[in-house]
């Protein structure tokens, strides 16, 4: 280890410096200046996405500095991650500050768990070896339990928490043993090495059984169904926020997580593990959706949507070839921020704590924030996936990819299933515009205003322009794509 | 002109913008004056455009104009390019003009409606969305289009929000458009997997030089022709169509008779050399279509209600134009495409005046003896009439028999071709049959509505009855772009020989229809009969008797009629085969696959007095079933899998 | 011969004391059969020539957590509780399952076994060696356990802290007195942090009754 090493490792380093800071402010006698957290946080954030950016120009020309016995890695895939993961947590900063203010919870504390979550986040995309994914994903995890339930006050939110602590509990003690079983019998935790042991093997239950297990874990952390019973209670109970950020953030970094362990570590075994992870997204895409038909609570549809979603994005895993995993990127920042524009929309129509819940809530939006209701058609359009938004690129890269790998099933499956889920993203499109009536207040504040814009902008980028994320996608996933080529 | 194609779609996505933005800041006259600008300056650019393509190619080629890279990084994307050859000129042409004279109508239309900026705006942006579609110059980038066009179909259809069908008809008709767009998708990805390009030359020039096996080929234009089945309502997608007439009249005069139902015959067109190299593909387009034609045709005769008459005959003549493509008479489709946007549009529009004079009443019931009452509405209607029944020598005449002879003729399958021949021949007589039965039940007799209605009885203004009369004319005219040989005038066939670029005869690739004279005329002279005896036979039963004669075949055959009047329970059927299930499985993959929890485990205990209890929680609750779930979907992954 | 003696007794008595903690009712007992459980895994590590890890396992499983465990149960006045019902189908299904996962696992294993059965390198593991591995090859993950362990301590002191009757935390902006509250952590109560807030409101009540059906008009 030297400094060089040290300062690749910048980014988290501030991150977790950070989140301490924020940690003592408090006890010196900020506490009173609790509004000032936001801003301290956005600081943090811009630092840490300066301390990412400056990293790139440490790896110029280089594939990949695996660092630290090859434990932790700087390359081009978690830069893109990593850059995503502090916009996004920036964004969730900006959507609590209501929040914070109108229900009086301390705000230093909150936003210092953010920020250790996002250091797990960034270890998470920077890992390459199981141990350190492993405790990335630990950190990011126990956050979010403690965020998920901030809400001290509400039983829901509690109970939210409690739920997805004790499961999360059993899905990371299935991951862990999966991973155990791969040490095993590879000898290795990392990565690269586990590929090296791979390649020379025929097939082995025990390491089957460890790869069924390690994907159970993650499939727990994406929420792909049957892991997914969690996801409705946990979205609907915690605070929006935070619900806001497990569908976007947390979900992101389990899938930087899934990309880079399947496509770095296990190509050689491909054939075995792609069948289970197709049932399991045609599952996730099948329940997912169907399930979020009839429901009227928002945020429990949303939850059900992010399931299906899930499922489109593991057709980027099952496929392992290029456009995949071109696919996964470009369909986790779209969907992130797709995602954190609704997010917005309904905090901005939370009345007290639990507004904005139902579809009533909605209803002549487009009278009382025309700007509000129509960003809003145009994320619901984008996560139905219809052309020029961004979704139908993210969308068309995995469903191409599903269809150049053979899956071509899978991708009718999932076509015929984002048909089926424009039934309940129209709802939501016919209460805004197609019904009169009164729906919940509406409290835009400027933070909110700045999300939807954001976000808005993004996704008509993306869906306008994709030339150029897309180009800079190739640029960040090349280097891992390599690997399954010379398997 | 040419090198700024974009502008075209891009005037009204501006009108869209400003009507849409400050509609209701800039007070009606503005928004007309703004929407009239946009529709009328495309149109006009749009004209200007194609008589500097004229000068440029002489030859009549595909001019295309690159706007920027959409993308193209990782091999599956394509540009932002717009073209323009003979085929494209066709329907830009009738799209604009005809969208500019629908834009003019809907002004006294809709004059007095709330909303009227929001109706605009949608309006516009419709018409910038199907400019794409007809412009553009791949089939991803006509995908952008597609799609937007059925957004635009679903906001208008849904626009009267106060009428709770009509959201739940906007709904409809975009989940079944959604269910089509499927195969359009997955044709595309094959495109790109086996020819490595979506451009339309570029798909093509593959196909032509047999890069791409038969059964992809067959493959494409199946999934293609589900596509096309959504967006032109074809069986068994067509239901969505007849629910759309809740929309605004104006709207199923523009989007549901005479531009976007079209789309999928011009997707076809636009693919013509890969259904010919796959004559299995092009029967079932042909069987397809007259099935539609002959189907929807019978469903007609039994409406009541003036626009469903209209719209059930909508999806009737779409059947035509894809027996024309499915036979491989691909122009006479184009033709019919384009005669039927006049006239069809001209019924709509004469209904709507009809429903405006009415005060809203939509049902021929309670019409009757409008003749006198609206007279230039009287006239329009009756030349569109004529020319869909199909009497020389109007617009109809001419295209309808152009199709129903190359179906006669047709060498990809003589046999197949004679059934369809069949099919259409007597969905023809059912359409001249019906729409003289809607004409004397509407203008003949005597008043049969209430005192008000009569009283209000006006004939509309002159922005709705000028597109009337220009589209009548149109009716008149429009079919001597095709002149048969037989005629042996000057300009015979004008619409093949402009089309010759776009349809290329190649070497070994299905060739083109050779209609034989006396065929041609023994297939004009069947039909025109067949149109007059139906005529005869409609004068006969309703005129001057209103619905005596139906309820009379009522009390004789009342399972026929009824039969024809809940449309052969065809909705019905979908609900009970398609919507129920599906609900049912929404609620099971809700109730029971996420409530094996709660439900199935029945973990009834869970109980208001447990809320606060952390303790109880820890120890019942759903918690230990989703923890059990877990468990179980590991074990299964384990043995079923590892 | 011994060695196996020893080990066929001390794996009786794991697997039977494992037994007993998921059967007994009082969680006491529990408590006490997972530490004789440990402490016959620990012999288990001791036969694998492994001394220093059994070492641990005492120290810090036997020792330190589950004493900690013990605390909470007693502090918590559990030894009373009874367990609450679990519909038959449910613990058929747990049983179903287990063995199921059990039975696949030994089969796993075996076969593993069987294959790799020539492998018999023992492994280093005294303090020394486990010390340097730690501090030096894996330093780097050794060290982001820190970081979790401070969040994981943020958290139980956050979820900890008391909220006054009315709901108001603690440790809001407001708070009045402007002493630490921190403070309120060290509360012997803190056990049952939330709910000693009293009734919930009717809305959540409400709420909670139908936790799925909201929607199912």
């Amino acid at each position: 280890m030297t400094w060089a090493d040290t300062l690749l490792l910048l980014p988290e380093l501030i991150a977790a410096t950070g989140a301490s800071i924020l940690l003592i402010v408090p006890v010196l006698g900020g506490r009173a200046r609790g509004h000032m957290a936001k801003w301290a946080m956005l600081a943090l954030m811009a630092v840490t996405a300066l301390a990412v950016i400056g990293s790139t120009y440490a790896v110029a020309g280089v594939q990949q500095t695996p660092t630290f016995r090859a434990m932790f890695a700087v390359d081009a895939f978690s830069v893109f991650f990593k850059l995503l993961f502090v916009v996004v947590i920036a964004l969730v900063t900006l959507l609590s500050e209501d929040f914070l203010s109108e229900e009086r919870y301390s705000t230093w504390e909150y936003y210092s768990l953010l920020a250790f979550a996002l250091c797990g986040m960034m270890f998470m995309a920077s890992g390459v070896s199981l141990i350190t994914i492993y405790i990335g994903l630990e950190l990011l995890a126990l956050s979010s339990y403690i965020l998920a339930g901030y809400y001290k006050n509400h039983e829901e939110s509690t109970e939210a928490a409690m739920k997805y602590f004790i499961l999360g509990t059993v899905s990371s003690a299935i991951l862990l043993y999966g991973i155990s079983l791969i040490y095993g019998v590879c000898g290795s935790m990392r990565l690269s090495t586990i590929a090296a042991a791979l390649s020379t093997m025929l097939s082995n239950d025990a390491l089957m059984f460890g790869i069924m297990l390690l994907a159970a874990g993650l499939c727990f952390k994406i929420a792909a169904v049957p892991f997914h019973v969690w996801t409705p209670d946990v979205y609907v109970g915690a605070p929006t926020p935070i619900s806001a950020f497990l569908s976007t953030g947390s979900k992101a970094a389990a899938f930087a997580v899934f990309a880079r362990v399947f496509y770095v570590a296990f190509p050689a075994f491909h054939l075995d593990w792609s069948n289970v992870l197709a049932a399991i997204a045609a599952l996730s895409m099948i329940v997912g959706n169907l399930a979020a038909i009839t429901q009227t609570n928002v945020k429990r549809m949303l939850a059900y949507s992010s399931i299906s979603h899930a499922g489109y994005s593991l057709l980027g895993i099952i496929a392992m070839n290029e456009m995949g995993l071109r696919g996964i990127l470009i369909y986790t920042m779209v969907y992130v921020f797709a995602n954190l524009g609704i997010w917005a929309t309904i905090l901005m129509l939370r009345r007290h704590a639990y507004a904005g819940e139902s579809v009533e809530d909605f209803r002549g939006l487009h009278k009382r924030a025309p700007f509000a209701a129509f960003s809003m058609v145009v994320f619901l359009l984008s996560l139905g996936g219809i052309p020029p938004t961004a979704g139908f690129i993210g969308k068309y890269f995995l469903f191409a990819a599903a269809v150049q790998a053979g899956f071509g099933w899978l991708a009718i499956v999932a076509v015929v299933m984002s048909a089926v889920s424009m039934f309940y993203y129209l709802r939501l499109v016919v209460a805004m515009y197609l019904e009169e009536g009164s729906g919940a207040e509406t409290i835009y504040s400027p933070s909110l205003r700045f999300v939807t814009a954001l976000s808005l902008t993004v996704t008509l980028v993306v869906g306008f322009i994709p030339e150029l994320p897309i180009r800079q996608v190739i640029e960040s996933s090349s280097h891992l794509v390599g690997r399954v080529v010379q398997r | 002109m040419l090198d700024k194609l974009w502008l075209i779609p891009l005037i009204p996505f501006a009108g869209f913008l400003l009507n849409g933005l400050f509609g209701k800041k800039i007070g009606n006259g503005l928004v007309t004056a703004v929407a009239l600008a946009a529709s009328g300056l495309t149109a006009m650019v749009s004209t200007l455009a194609v008589f500097q393509y004229l000068g440029a190619y002489p030859d009549h080629g595909r001019h295309l104009d690159r706007v920027y890279n959409w993308f193209t990084a990782g091999g599956i994307g394509t540009d932002v390019a717009f073209q323009l050859d003979p085929l494209s000129i066709v329907m830009l042409m009738v799209v604009t003009w005809v969208g500019f004279l629908i834009h003019l109508y809907s002004v006294g239309y809709m004059g007095e409606e709330d909303g009227y900026g929001r109706y605009f705006a949608y309006l516009n942006l419709f018409l910038s969305a199907m400019l794409i579609l007809v412009l553009g110059s791949s089939y991803l980038f006509i995908f952008v289009g597609w799609e937007g066009v059925g957004l635009c179909s679903y906001l208008l259809i849904g626009f009267y929000y106060d009428r709770d069908y009509a959201a739940a008809a906007g709904k409809k008709a975009f989940i079944v458009n959604r269910i089509g767009d499927f195969g359009f998708l997955i044709a595309m990805f094959l495109m790109f997997n086996y020819a490595g390009t979506v451009d339309f030359a570029g798909v093509q020039s593959m196909a032509a030089r047999g890069q791409l096996t038969p059964t992809v080929i067959t493959a494409i234009c199946l999934l293609l022709f589900l596509g096309a089945c959504g967006k032109s309502a074809q069986i068994p997608l067509y239901i969505w169509l007849p629910d759309a007439m809740a929309g605004p009249t104006p709207v199923s005069a523009l989007i549901h008779a005479a531009t976007m139902v079209t789309a999928g015959v011009y997707m076809l067109v636009r693919s013509n050399l890969l259904y010919r190299m796959s004559p299995s593909a092009m029967m079932v387009v042909a069987l397809i279509g007259g099935l539609t034609a002959l189907f929807s045709a019978t469903i007609a005769v039994a409406q009541n209600d003036i626009k469903k008459v209209l719209a059930y005959s909508t999806v009737s003549q779409l059947g035509f134009m894809f027996i024309g493509v499915g036979v491989g008479a691909f122009t006479s489709g184009i033709f019919h495409l384009v005669t039927h946007a006049f006239f069809k549009a001209c019924l709509f529009l004469g209904a709507g005046s009809v429903i405006h004079a009415m005060g809203g009443e939509q049902d021929m019931r309670k019409m009757g003896g409008l003749r006198k009452k609206i007279p230039t509405t009287f006239w329009t209607f009756t030349v569109a009439t004529i020319a869909i029944s199909g009497f020389p020598p109007f617009a109809g005449f001419f295209s309808k028999d152009e199709i129903l002879a190359s179906a006669f003729a047709t060498p990809y399958f003589p046999a197949v071709g004679k059934l369809v021949w069949l099919m259409g021949t007597v969905a023809a007589f059912f359409t001249a049959f019906y729409m003289f039965r809607l004409w004397y039940l509407t203008f003949t007799g005597d008043f049969r509505g209430t005192h008000e209605q009569e009283h209000h009885l006006h004939e509309s203004p002159w922005t709705m009855t000028f597109p009337l009369q220009v589209l009548a004319v149109l009716s008149i005219i429009g079919g001597f772009i095709g002149l048969p040989q037989m005629l042996h005038t000057p300009v015979t066939n004008l619409l093949e020989h402009w089309m010759q670029p776009v349809i290329p005869e190649i070497e070994g690739i299905g060739k083109l229809i050779e209609i034989p004279v006396g065929t041609e005329a023994t297939v004009a002279l069947v039909s025109t009969l067949l149109a007059a005896l139906a005529w005869y036979l409609a004068r006969q039963r309703y005129r001057g008797r209103g619905l005596a004669a139906d309820l009379a075949t009522e009390q004789s055959h009342p399972g026929l009629v009824h039969t024809l009047e809940n449309k052969y329970y065809v909705d019905e059927g979908y609900d009970a085969t398609v919507v129920t299930p599906l609900r049912q499985l929404s609620i099971f993959s809700w109730k029971v696959i996420d409530g094996i929890i709660d439900g199935t485990l029945g973990l009834v205990g869970y109980t208001v007095a447990a809320i606060g209890d952390l303790l109880r929680f820890f120890q019942t609750g759903n918690v230990r079933n989703y923890a059990l779930m877990l468990f179980g979907a590991v074990v299964i992954l384990m043995w079923v899998f590892a | 011969m011994v060695e196996l003696a020893v080990f066929f007794v001390f794996a009786a008595v794991a697997v039977i004391f494992a037994l007993v903690v998921i059967l007994h009712r009082n969680p006491v007992v529990s408590a006490l059969s997972l530490v004789a459980s440990f402490f016959a895994l620990a012999v288990m590590y001791v036969l694998l020539e492994a001394p220093f890890l059994a070492a641990l396992q005492v120290i810090v499983y036997a020792g330190a957590i589950m004493v900690l465990f013990l605390f909470v149960i007693m502090l918590l006045n559990l030894q009373h509780q009874r367990e609450e019902t679990t519909r038959p189908i449910q613990q058929a299904l747990g049983y179903v399952f287990s063995a199921a996962f059990g039975i696949g696992l030994i089969f796993y294993l075996i076969k593993y076994a069987w294959i790799r059965a020539e492998q018999t390198t023992p492994f280093n593991s005294d303090a020394r060696a486990i010390g340097i591995r730690l501090f030096e090859a894996y330093v780097f993950p050794f060290e982001m356990v820190s970081i979790l362990l401070l969040a994981a301590i943020v958290g139980a002191l956050l979820l900890s802290q008391r909220t006054d009757l009315r709901g108001r935390p603690t440790t809001g902006v407001d708070h009045p007195s402007g002493q630490n509250p921190e403070g309120a952590a060290a509360s012997p109560r803190t056990g049952q942090p939330s709910f000693d807030a009293g009734q919930p409101s009717p809305a959540a009540a409400s709420r909670r009754a139908d936790p799925h059906h909201e929607g199912a008009k």
